[in-house]
């Protein structure tokens, strides 16, 4: 398991998404010290981008790292490794490289600021900011990963990764709003905290604001949060749904991982069998089985499919090309050639293209003796081998 | 060595494999052959734990698959479609797993097959910028290098030039004659008549007919087990 971790590290570092995330805080947080100076304006703003911003990522890369890598886990899958072993080492590797990548560039702008003496640090205005940052990386991660599980295809999956988004930073917000202002005559102080507990996205910013010293903003709302946020229950509460929030998804994407069927992924066998189609049918030129059968030129060319596999008409491949056969035998007439001919394909032939291939193909001596024309009777009947050579003598013309 | 009973799987509406039994015994290379979408890779997958059968019992060297996944550390399984980590090397990959699966890797092999395939100078290119032909081929290194007590081969020689597909051929040959079990699906009847002894013939998810090669074209009357088996399939689907 810990090796398992450790390559998927390796890979992960190795994975330019990681970079440009860990760029992307880097610069967002330097610059927002360039303007405004303080600490504590610096999280609310990075606060708000922060809610946004981690849930978004970490939902869309888990979707693309998960379905990037099935035929990966497909492979691993049939390695003697336990399957809650390989999934669980794939979402720490995530959940630990995105992490890191967050929290290097949120924290690196920071220490830098604080060898400015005037500034005054903000460590646990800061620290909550990270923690509440890693809590969403390691939910929306594990959301992903069941999401990706759960759908076979792709882009449903990642349908359900924007849908998701969507409905914890926008669409439950406008729910409560709705509420609050519908029952505006009731106390709703109680019932706004628990619906907010129901969405990790809520916590986590109510776990920075209130630290902020900005709950006075919040109303009376926001002085009941704070009474029970300061508690030691707050606290406490508050972590373990947060907890709760990754443990839930996670243990549901495992069980439905180890009881998943891994079938050959649909699209790739589809892709595989339009090409197919879009070969043999231009192989045939588009022709139909009846227009084959009433015309003995065409037939021929359809039986001398298997000769292509050496001989082309015009190119070198790795016996001499039909017209360049031609060519040679040119001053033979076409009767006694055909006798020739038919021989040579019904019982093979040696040694007649010796020179030839030698110049032209670049064989080596030594493997020109395994080089020959083997007997072809056991695919063709004579009558055949007669359509094979109507088709090919009409090459000539 | 792997023995199959009553095995059933559905797809949802689609019955794939209606009862399938039989069973694979060392020192011998088993094709199993069947025209598209007759359940031969469900077939190898349901062995391998990769799909879950709707019923029926598996057991390879006796263990049952559904109870343990310990059983995998004897087979060697290459898939059609190989595909690794794309931002890891060839030697990379090959350490990783080696690193990760340890039991009977065997540098020796690794390096036969190294040398024969030329695969020394991929060493160190990423595996995003490998031909598909040379995937293949780490593929079955990859396979090979554990030297298991059992080998599932998915169309082993697809996209190999003539001079690496003869000599997987001779690797798979040797396999059985140091008695381990080789089970492999192919379409190039060719290849299959040049390897393989026994034949497992599938149609719409049941065995259809099952025999070595000698006694399967003996009987159908014809001169090679291509025209063999298109006569079976023929006869099958008028059947």
């Amino acid at each position: 398991m810990l090796k398992l971790l450790k390559y998927e590290f390796y890979n992960m570092f190795r994975n330019k998404w990681i970079v440009f995330y860990f760029l992307f805080f880097l610069i967002l947080t330097a610059s927002l010290f360039y303007f405004a100076k303080e600490p504590a304006k610096v999280v609310s703003t990075l606060l708000q981008i922060v809610i946004l911003v981690v849930p978004l990522i970490s939902l869309i890369l888990g979707t693309i790292f998960m379905y990037d890598s099935r035929n990966f886990i497909e492979l691993l899958l049939s390695q003697p490794i336990d399957r809650k072993k390989i999934y669980i080492s794939k979402y720490l590797g995530t959940t630990i490289s995105l992490s890191v990548g967050f929290i290097l560039g949120v924290l690196i702008p920071y220490l830098y600021v604080l060898k400015n003496p005037d500034v005054k640090g903000e460590h646990i205005l800061y620290f909550s900011l990270i923690i509440s940052g890693a809590f969403m990386t390691f939910i929306f991660t594990a959301f992903a990963f069941f999401i990706s599980t759960f759908f076979e295809d792709r882009v449903k999956g990642f349908g359900a990764s924007i849908l998701l988004w969507l409905y914890v930073t926008l669409i439950y917000d406008g729910i409560i709003l709705f509420i609050i202002i519908y029952f505006r005559e009731y106390p709703l102080e109680k019932p706004v905290l628990i619906l907010s507990m129901l969405n990790p996205v809520d916590i986590a910013r109510i776990f920075v604001i209130l630290k902020l010293d900005m709950a006075a903003l919040l109303g009376y709302t926001g002085t009941i949060f704070k009474q029970f946020f300061d508690t030691k229950l707050g606290t406490m509460t508050s972590l373990s749904v947060m907890v709760l929030w990754i443990v839930i998804p996670l243990i549901t994407g495992l069980v439905k991982f180890s009881k998943k069927i891994f079938k050959q992924e649909v699209k790739m066998k589809k892709r595989i069998f339009v090409i197919t189609m879009a070969i043999s049918f231009s192989a045939s030129g588009g022709i139909t089985q009846e227009e084959i059968d009433s015309n003995p030129i065409l037939k021929g060319k359809m039986l001398a499919k298997k000769c292509s596999w050496c001989h082309d008409i015009n190119k070198n491949l790795v016996a001499p090309p039909f017209k360049v056969i031609l060519e040679r035998y040119k001053s033979v007439p076409e009767n006694t050639l055909r006798k020739q001919f038919f021989e040579v394909i019904k019982n093979g032939s040696k040694g007649r293209w010796k020179e030839w291939m030698k110049e032209n193909l670049k064989i080596k001596m030594g493997r020109l003796d395994s080089m020959y024309m083997p007997p072809q009777k056991e695919y063709y009947n004579d009558e055949e081998i007669n359509l094979i050579l109507d088709w090919l003598f009409s090459l000539k013309k | 060595m792997v023995r199959v009973k009553n095995l059933y799987k559905r797809f949802g509406k689609f019955e794939v494999l209606k009862g399938i039994s039989l069973e694979l015994t060392k020192g011998k290379v088993t094709a199993i052959l069947g025209p598209n979408g007759s359940g031969k890779t469900t077939l190898i997958k349901s062995i391998l734990g990769l799909v879950i059968p709707t019923s029926g019992e598996i057991y390879v060297k006796g263990i049952d698959v559904r109870k343990s996944w310990n059983y995998r550390k004897f087979i060697g399984y290459m898939p059609q479609l190989a595909v690794f980590p794309e931002n890891l090397t060839v030697r990379e990959l090959i350490n990783m797993l080696a690193d990760i699966r340890k039991e009977g890797f065997n540098p020796n092999i690794k390096e036969e097959i190294v040398e024969r395939f030329k695969l020394s100078e991929y060493m160190e290119k990423k595996i995003k910028n490998l031909s598909g032909g040379t995937k293949q081929k780490v593929s079955a290194l990859i396979t090979f290098m554990f030297d298991p007590e059992i080998y599932f081969l998915d169309e082993p020689t697809v996209g190999l030039d003539p001079v690496s597909s003869s000599f997987l051929k001779d690797l798979i040959k040797k396999q059985a004659d140091r008695n381990r079990l080789v089970v492999l699906t192919s379409h190039i009847m060719s290849e299959v008549e040049e390897v393989a002894d026994e034949i497992v013939f599938l149609l719409e998810g049941s065995i259809y007919i099952t025999g070595s090669v000698e006694e399967i074209i003996k009987n159908s009357g014809e001169k090679n087990l291509e025209r063999a088996i298109a006569k079976l399939m023929e006869k099958g689907y008028h059947a």
